[in-house]
């Protein structure tokens, strides 16, 4: 028996996954009884019907020859990505740190683990935007879109540095002119002192609420 | 003709209503934005208005929905500029204006291909207004008889539906659903006030914002793929001439526009119809019909006209179940209804009855849009042609700032903006399978409100799942639905999907 297609090899499952957790995960949930479902009701039914549909459509890619492995192939490499993402962010969440940067260190961590597996573009790209959603806050616009851009850039094979750096400083004109002047987004512009001092001290009380609810889990 | 007296009557309300000049000028700036924005390549509709809703958001109601109709024709205009010019489709149901638009570009008849494109525009966004128009009222009245049961059939009609008209496999679609539908479910159920699938996080318990999702999976997940093929277009930016069309011209694609118009208005009231569809459909018919068919995929006027009028009908009347049933059928429709949450609108049949001011005021607007297009595109043709001339290099950068700011400002967050990073690379796993993002989010919007119906049609009728088929417009619907499941496995239809898919 070989994989005839390896996209709805892959596709199965990768649905019979998320099918499977989504039927876990909603055990925690009261099931309640068809005339009053409970809130675990629905996501059960949703996530048998995924894993089901996950194992005929694995089943259905197998055959007698071997197919195409090339395009399906390079799907690995972010679902690598994703897992690191996923994975970190739990660690990190379990370890104390806040939601937020659970997250910020779970996507930090799966895009310079795509970088150096060979997705620069991915890496780079989403890379940007995690540091721009990361310092957003705290440095404000002008500065998160110098780097936003400045790191966006690089993924570019045909990027020049001068072109980069031009087109930064352009961008962060122009996004200060359009979002806070024009229609008035509430978004710092500028560094915010105390809230940098305040994300650098340990927040205990921040911590540990975020801790308690995973245990309870 | 009392019916008619009242479409006139409400016609005329809309046009009162649209014809502020604050609500002109919101229009106007749509238009401008959604053209500007689609007119980058590889950006879709969807991409547009996501990336552009937080303009909206300190406008009133009106205006803001008004202001969204404009950025999304202004869009799928712009999509077509550059399919014809760059041969570079934003969106899928441009990848059809390419196949003969770009070869008239090769053939210096560039002004030619775009001329007629925003003449069929024009005159089927003209007919497609009048038939939203002329039934929004009959099918809202139907509306009002619906109960959860109903809702709920419809629902899975119009899930199936979009499954089934869009190309692709059927499993696969099926699987994206029911992931969109359980990534809808992130959150505070409404019933229990239980937190589902948030693990804690603050953040979670209002559920994952669509718009989040929307950008990961459709605008960041396009741009590193962009991005990462680097092979060189033809661009023909400085050959566009010709603009004005001549009898002759209008003469020979006058048939194409017509039937285009005609299948765009039928689809795009279809759940699941709308743009895409609607273009392969009229692109497909008018080969038929064609005296000589070999010329098409050489630069065929018909080519163009046809599909292009198709789509623009279709992306009016793709309003007529989301104005009246409040069921968006695809997902340009599913973001118009965030964007209404977000002004605090239900689509549905009530708010025809209820606000009928801006009911009427947006579908007037939608003519009106429609005409700006025409005088603001060839005119200023030559503006987004100067824009297609800057390297994507340049141009990327820009789009995810715009995303991110965007993002960021729907709730003042960056938890979201780290979100669509996830989503981002959940997006590239999808290109990479080969699985269509669309049905995932028109699942995710459709998740909550069909878990409520659900549970609300069981409970009336006390735990018996047989009230789906026992009443009569809810068997009705899930009938359809079978119907159209039995139509597409067929396999003269099965044939016809895959070579879709090839083309």
């Amino acid at each position: 028996m070989k994989i005839k297609d390896y996209k709805d090899f892959y596709s199965g499952l990768m649905f019979l996954v998320v099918g499977v957790l989504a039927v876990w995960l909603s055990q925690s949930y009261n099931m309640g009884t068809s005339a009053r479902m409970g809130p675990g009701y629905f996501p059960t039914v949703l996530g048998g019907v995924l894993a089901v549909i996950g194992v005929v459509l694995a089943l259905k890619s197998l055959g007698k020859e071997e197919g195409d492995h090339t395009i399906a192939k390079t799907a690995i490499g972010p679902i690598i990505v994703f897992v690191a993402m996923m994975v970190f962010s739990i660690l990190a969440g379990f370890a104390g740190a806040s939601p937020n940067m659970s997250l910020a260190i779970g996507t930090v961590a799966g895009c310079v683990l795509a970088y150096f597996i060979g997705m620069k573009a991915l890496g780079l790209i989403l890379g940007s935007i995690t540091v721009f959603g990361l310092i957003l806050k705290l440095v404000g616009l002008v500065l998160s879109t110098l780097m936003l851009v400045g790191i966006a850039s690089l993924a570019s094979h045909e990027m020049k540095r001068k072109e980069a750096v031009t087109s930064a400083i352009a961008l962060a004109v122009f996004a200060v002119a359009v979002f806070i002047y024009g229609i008035k987004l509430q978004i710092p512009v500028w560094p915010d002192v105390p809230e940098i001092k305040r994300s650098f001290t340990p927040a205990p009380s921040k911590a540990a609420p975020a801790e308690t609810s995973k245990e309870k889990k | 003709m009392g019916a008619f007296d009242a479409l006139v009557n409400n016609l005329s309300l809309g046009f009162a209503t649209a014809f502020t000049l604050q609500n002109l000028m919101y229009c106007f700036f749509g238009v401008v934005l959604g053209t500007l924005i689609g007119v980058l390549p590889g950006i879709g509709p969807v991409a547009t208005i996501a990336m552009l809703l937080p303009a909206t958001y300190a406008l009133p109601p009106i205006a803001a929905l008004i202001m969204l109709a404009g950025i999304y024709y202004g869009a799928q205009y712009g999509g077509s500029t550059t399919a014809i010019l760059v041969n570079l489709p934003g969106e899928a149901s441009s990848v059809v204006t390419m196949l003969d638009g770009y070869q008239m570009a090769r053939q210096g008849k560039a002004g030619k291909a775009l001329a007629l494109a925003a003449v069929g525009s024009f005159i089927a966004g003209t007919v497609g207004t009048l038939v939203l128009a002329a039934f929004a009222a009959p099918l809202a009245e139907l509306a009002f008889k619906f109960g959860p049961a109903e809702y709920f059939s419809l629902m899975v009609l119009g899930l199936i539906g979009a499954v089934v008209l869009a190309s692709g496999s059927l499993l696969k679609a099926i699987a994206m659903i029911i992931l969109g539908l359980l990534l809808g479910l992130v959150g505070t159920d409404v019933n229990t006030g239980t937190s589902r699938f948030a693990f804690g996080i603050p953040e979670l318990s209002d559920g994952i914002g669509f718009i989040t999702v929307a950008m990961g999976c459709f605008g960041f997940a396009e741009i590193i793929v962009n991005v990462e093929k680097t092979e060189h277009r033809e661009t023909f930016t400085n050959k566009v001439e010709g603009l004005m069309l001549k009898w002759a011209d209008f003469k020979e694609s006058a048939g194409a526009i017509a039937r285009g118009t005609t299948i765009g208005s039928l689809l795009g009231i279809l759940p699941g119809g709308g743009a895409l569809l609607a273009s392969f459909a009229s692109y497909t018919i008018e080969k038929k019909v064609a005296k000589d068919p070999s010329l098409f995929g050489k630069g065929a006027p018909q080519g163009v006209a046809g599909p292009e009028s198709a789509n623009n009908a279709a992306s009016q009347t793709s309003f007529i179940p989301l104005l009246t049933l409040g069921i968006p059928p695809n997902a340009v429709m599913a973001l118009m209804v965030g964007a209404m949450t977000i002004h605090n609108i239900q689509p549905g049949p009530q708010v025809m009855t209820n606000n009928p001011a801006l009911f009427w005021g947006l579908i007037a607007s939608m003519w009106i849009g429609n005409v700006m297009l025409v005088i603001l595109n060839l005119p200023m043709i030559g503006v987004w042609v100067k824009l297609l001339a800057v390297p994507y290099r340049l141009l990327y950068p820009a789009i995810l700032l715009f995303c991110c700011i965007g993002v960021y400002s729907v709730n003042n967050n960056s938890f979201d903006v780290l979100l669509t990073v996830l989503f981002g690379v959940l997006g590239i796993i999808f290109v990479r399978l080969g699985c269509e993002p669309a049905p995932l989010i028109l699942g995710f919007i459709l998740g909550p409100m069909m878990e409520e119906n659900l549970r609300r049609a069981m409970l009336l009728s006390r735990g018996d799942p047989t009230v789906f088929v026992t009443r009569p417009l809810s068997a009705t619907l899930l009938g359809l639905a079978l119907l159209l499941m039995v139509i597409v496995l067929l396999p003269a239809v099965k044939k016809t999907r895959e070579v879709m898919k090839e083309d």
